[in-house]
């Protein structure tokens, strides 16, 4: 195998295997607590279920097999086979099921990282006999029923197809019938049967390309029902149940169309054509001396299904159905016939199944698609399509294109804004035409290279599943996490920056805010408590709350640790809620009496701030006490370009994000107040706003001191409103945000620099940042957004009406 | 003194195995500094600095290298000596440290000097205490040069950011 490795395309292979590994391990790993948590409620288990994680594991084996992965194919068999029992509701499934399968994909992980360094899997033995042990105990558990049961059902076709499945593996427990069938083929009739088969979907596919065009040609339509019923009869001669069974469906749906049943859309028939493609492909297979199984069978079925029932037909359940189908399109086809509120249920399920079907890649608006039901069912088919058309691509050359628009944004500003063009005194129309078309041009370019970088929240808010089961089975509380709008998508940056802090949220949610189960009771609450994990967006921001219902924080707990640490001066009277949650960010603060698994150590919550601020956001925290308490993670949107204002101060030129600015205006100066401590206050339509003097924060050398000569620029910062006396407004500017080097770090005040069409640099002014500098808050260590409105209510309060 | 060369506003070649012991010459006020060439990538003329606001005073602010944004550090106002009007012989090296660019101003910049370790005296312990940037004294004929630790000069060991150490 390491011979075969060292070729390079093995080597792409493989890594494209462990991305795919990591993704359905992801998709197994909240399905698994999904199953625990329903088997624990009411004993029952879905079988879709089972039946998905069991495709999914199916698939990592196959991969593995393929890729001569032995160890993950050993494990991922072994796992399969005990999933296989609860799929044929042999047994139910336990607690301790879940952990050790749980345990198994945290050790397949284990070896994908494996693979991703080493392209190999080898060396792990030890770990992974035991974890085959663990496994192969349970099955033996099992299986003395096991056994039983399929002694009796050997001569049904469903124990055959079973089979099937065990044949190709090479340690197969069960001798059956299809092996001595498989044997009786020769490779020449094996031959004849895939080139009949081939002309037959051949002539299927040019039918169906026909009718796509025009549904009602009732010649194509036979033509196509021939050719697939041939087909059909072929490959169940020779025992290839998938092929039989996928194409059966597709006869029957062609039936319906035939007899006026259904009426024929395009998209019915180019989801016949899809199907025939995933016939054609396992034909090929076996060719290739594959299996002739097909990948996701089960949600090509249920797709043809759906699209029957979607269009008024009904599906026969008859002997042939229920002899062809096997576990999960049972209680499909059931479903479909008796009530067609449960079919949606079941088309919900399907997306899932598509990444598996999909050699290509996940497609995001499928995520998206699991999370709408309904809406779900409608979009369903077109993500399908859309979904064979996505590409994987290197996250390099996602950031390096990125870096280039930005630099076209640059460029195209020294263009359009070049100073020899106003040296020219020519008439200009024809060129500013055609810098505005670039300009456009540039946008498009621009919304379309950030958006690629946008990946659905939903893996990040997954692994939180995990993370909360685990850390209730330790605290010993009972939590319920419920997760809204993991489909809302921000980039990737940001994505790698929130796993940390949501962790570092939860745990402490968990760990300090949660009551225990029967302090709940008392407090009359239920005794689950739940984290709410959500995220939307809010204006040109995205936000991401962790919500809890447990005690809150504890303002006197954290005012005295504080205060212990020397943080706070005095007893903190003065300080509002706010400014006390702010406290918690404090490296190495915690309150906790005892260090647990769970939480204590006061790492933490430094780290969810610095990641946040790192992405430019911030958090704001909420908590009343004995009610929860509430983390609100606001994240711009766009990292990297914005909309700017740029202002003169001097001979320097600064930039404010044009989302924060009001209005500009230039003040009378019967509107300015002098405050006693020498604060200038500015009635503005009755409104008073402070004014911040921009050369005064940055001791700069201003063109005009008195307000009524420059210009005052209102911005606003979420709650907070102030004006900023600047000397001039200049124009509006597309920027590319830059930091401003890791040497120098934040400076409170600046979020950023760009650099101008002349090359000068210019200093992005942070509107949060400078509402509390003014204040005097930041250096002590502490943002401080709060306080500035709080002193101006008691000012407004103070002056005569 | 064959390797002995002058060295102007061009970016030095990146020479790994014939750098050890290679010594960049600059000059503040009466005394000449070395700092060790491999730190250096370019040495460039003074330029239009953009000042930060609430940074120590030895950061000048950044500068726009090439559309890269660089910040900018006095060595004058680093080691507390009276400030000087930038002039032609003004020069910024740019050193990259921990992966970071980083301008350094000094008055001038003479030469490449080869000191080999035999040649370097150890800082006297008496002095080590107030300047632990300091290197050590480089010998060169009969003149000595005071070598550098770039690193610590930087203040690079305060990783993290300088407005974060400064704030205190």
């Amino acid at each position: 195998m390491s011979n075969l490795m060292s070729d390079i395309e093995q080597q792409e292979l493989a890594l494209s295997f462990v991305a795919e590994s990591r993704e359905m391990l992801e998709e197994v790993e909240p399905l698994l607590i999904d199953l625990e948590k329903n088997s624990d409620q009411c004993g029952d288990v879905d079988p879709e279920t089972v039946n998905t994680i069991f495709r999914l594991f199916h698939s990592l084996k196959g991969g593995a097999g393929f890729l001569g992965f032995s160890t993950v194919g050993k494990v991922t068999h072994n796992a399969e086979t005990l999933l296989d029992l609860f799929r044929k509701g042999v047994s139910k499934i336990s607690s301790d099921h879940v952990d050790l399968l749980i345990k198994t994909c945290d050790f397949i992980l284990h070896l994908t990282n494996n693979i991703e360094d080493n392209l190999d899997d080898a060396g792990f033995d030890d770990e992974a006999d035991a974890i085959i042990m663990d496994l192969q105990e349970a099955i033996s558990k099992i299986k003395p029923e096991k056994q039983a049961k399929s002694k009796k059902k050997n001569a049904a076709p469903k124990a055959a197809q079973k089979a099937v499945d065990e044949v190709n593996d090479s340690s197969a427990e069960v001798p059956s019938i299809k092996d001595e069938l498989a044997s009786l083929i020769s490779p020449e009739m094996l031959q004849q049967f895939t080139t009949e088969s081939s002309e037959q979907l051949e002539k299927a596919e040019q039918a169906l390309l026909e009718l796509e065009k025009d549904g009602n040609n009732e010649e194509n339509i036979s033509q196509a029902f021939r050719a697939l019923h041939s087909f059909k009869g072929n490959a169940g001669s020779f025992g290839y149940n998938d092929l039989n069974n996928l194409s059966y469906h597709m006869e029957s749906l062609l039936d319906l169309v035939r007899g006026g049943e259904i009426k024929g859309d395009g998209e019915l028939f180019s989801l016949l054509l899809e199907a025939l493609d995933s016939l054609r492909d396992a034909l090929t297979s076996l060719e290739n001396s594959g299996n002739g199984q097909i990948v996701g069978i089960q949600g090509w079925i249920s797709l043809l299904q759906d699209s029957i029932s979607e269009r008024g037909g009904v599906i026969e359940a008859d002997s042939t159905t229920q002899k062809m189908s096997e576990g999960a399109a049972e209680p499909e086809a059931v479903a479909v016939e008796a009530n067609d509120e449960l079919a949606v249920e079941d088309s919900v399920t399907i997306p899932q199944e598509a990444p598996v079907a999909d050699a290509v890649a996940v497609n995001p608006a499928e995520a998206a698609a699991r999370n709408e039901r309904r809406a779900g069912k409608d979009r369903r088919q077109g993500d399908r399509r859309a979904s064979s058309q996505t590409v994987r691509v290197d996250v390099e050359k996602l950031d390096k294109l990125l870096d280039l628009v930005g630099e076209l944004v640059i460029s195209e500003a020294m263009v359009a804004q070049n100073p020899d063009l106003k040296d020219l005194n020519i008439p200009m129309d024809r060129f500013e035409r055609s810098v505005m078309q670039l300009e456009k041009i540039t946008r498009s370019l621009q919304d379309i290279a950030t958006s690629i970088r946008m990946i659905p929240l939903e893996g990040t808010f997954k692994r939180m599943i995990r993370l909360v089961r685990d850390l209730s089975h330790k605290a010993g509380k009972k939590v319920e996490l419920a997760l809204v709008g993991e489909a809302t998508e921000v980039d990737k940056t940001v994505i790698e920056q929130l796993n940390d802090p949501l962790v570092h949220i939860i745990r402490n949610a968990i760990g300090h805010g949660l009551e225990t189960p029967d302090d709940r009771q008392e407090a009359g609450k239920t005794e689950t408590g739940t984290v709410t994990l959500e995220a939307k967006y809010v204006g040109g921001e995205v936000w991401i709350t962790v919500n809890d219902d447990g005690r809150g924080l504890n303002r006197e707990r954290i005012l005295g640790t504080a205060i212990e640490r020397g943080l706070v001066d005095g007893d903190g009277r003065d300080l509002n809620n706010e400014e006390v949650w702010q406290l918690i960010f404090q490296p190495g603060f915690s309150t906790a009496d005892e260090i647990t698994d769970v939480s204590g150590r006061g790492v933490g919550m430094d780290v969810v701030k610095r990641n946040i601020e790192h992405i430019r956001g911030r958090v704001d925290v909420t908590s009343v006490s004995g009610k929860g308490s509430n983390f609100v993670l606001r994240i711009p949107l766009t990292l990297a370009i914005i909309d700017g204002m740029l202002v003169r101060v001097g001979k320097t030129r600064y930039t404010l994000p044009l989302v924060a600015i009001k209005e500009s205006l230039k003040p009378a100066m019967q509107d300015v107040t002098l405050m006693p401590d020498g604060q200038e206050i500015l009635k503005i339509r009755g409104q008073l706003l402070p004014v911040i003097r921009i050369h005064e924060l940055f001791n700069v050398e201003p063109e005009f001191t008195s307000l009524d000569e420059g210009i005052i620029i209102v911005v606003e910062n979420r709650t907070e409103t102030v004006c900023l006396f600047v000397d001039e407004q200049l124009e509006q500017q597309q920027i590319v945000i830059r930091g401003l080097s890791n040497y120098v770090g934040n400076i409170p005040s600046v979020s950023g620099c760009t650099i101008l069409g002349n090359g000068e640099i210019s200093l992005i002014i942070d509107i949060a940042g400078i509402i509390g500098m003014a204040d005097g808050s930041i250096g002590g260590g502490y943002q401080n957004a709060g306080e500035m409105s709080t002193r101006f209510d008691e000012v407004i309060a103070s002056l005569p009406a | 003194m064959s390797n002995q060369e002058q060295y102007d506003t061009n970016t030095i070649e990146d020479e790994e195995d014939t750098q050890e012991g290679k010594h960049l010459i600059f000059s503040l006020g009466k005394e000449e500094y070395g700092i060790e060439i491999r730190n250096v990538t370019e040495i460039i003329g003074i330029q239009t600095i953009t000042d930060l606001p609430g940074v120590p005073h030895y950061v000048k602010g950044v500068i726009n290298l090439r559309g890269k944004v660089i910040p900018i550090i006095d060595a004058r106002l680093r080691f507390g000596f009276e400030e000087r009007e930038y002039d032609e012989r003004t020069c910024i090296i740019v050193v990259n440290i921990s992966n970071m660019a980083v301008g350094l101003i000094v008055d001038s910049v003479s030469e490449v000097l080869d000191i080999s370790s035999k040649d370097i005296e150890p800082l006297a312990r008496l002095s080590q205490s107030t300047s632990n940037y300091i290197k050590g004294f480089g010998k060169v004929n009969a003149e000595v040069k005071i070598l550098l630790d770039i690193n610590k000069l930087l203040n690079v060991e305060q990783f993290g950011g300088l407005t974060q150490t400064t704030k205190e």
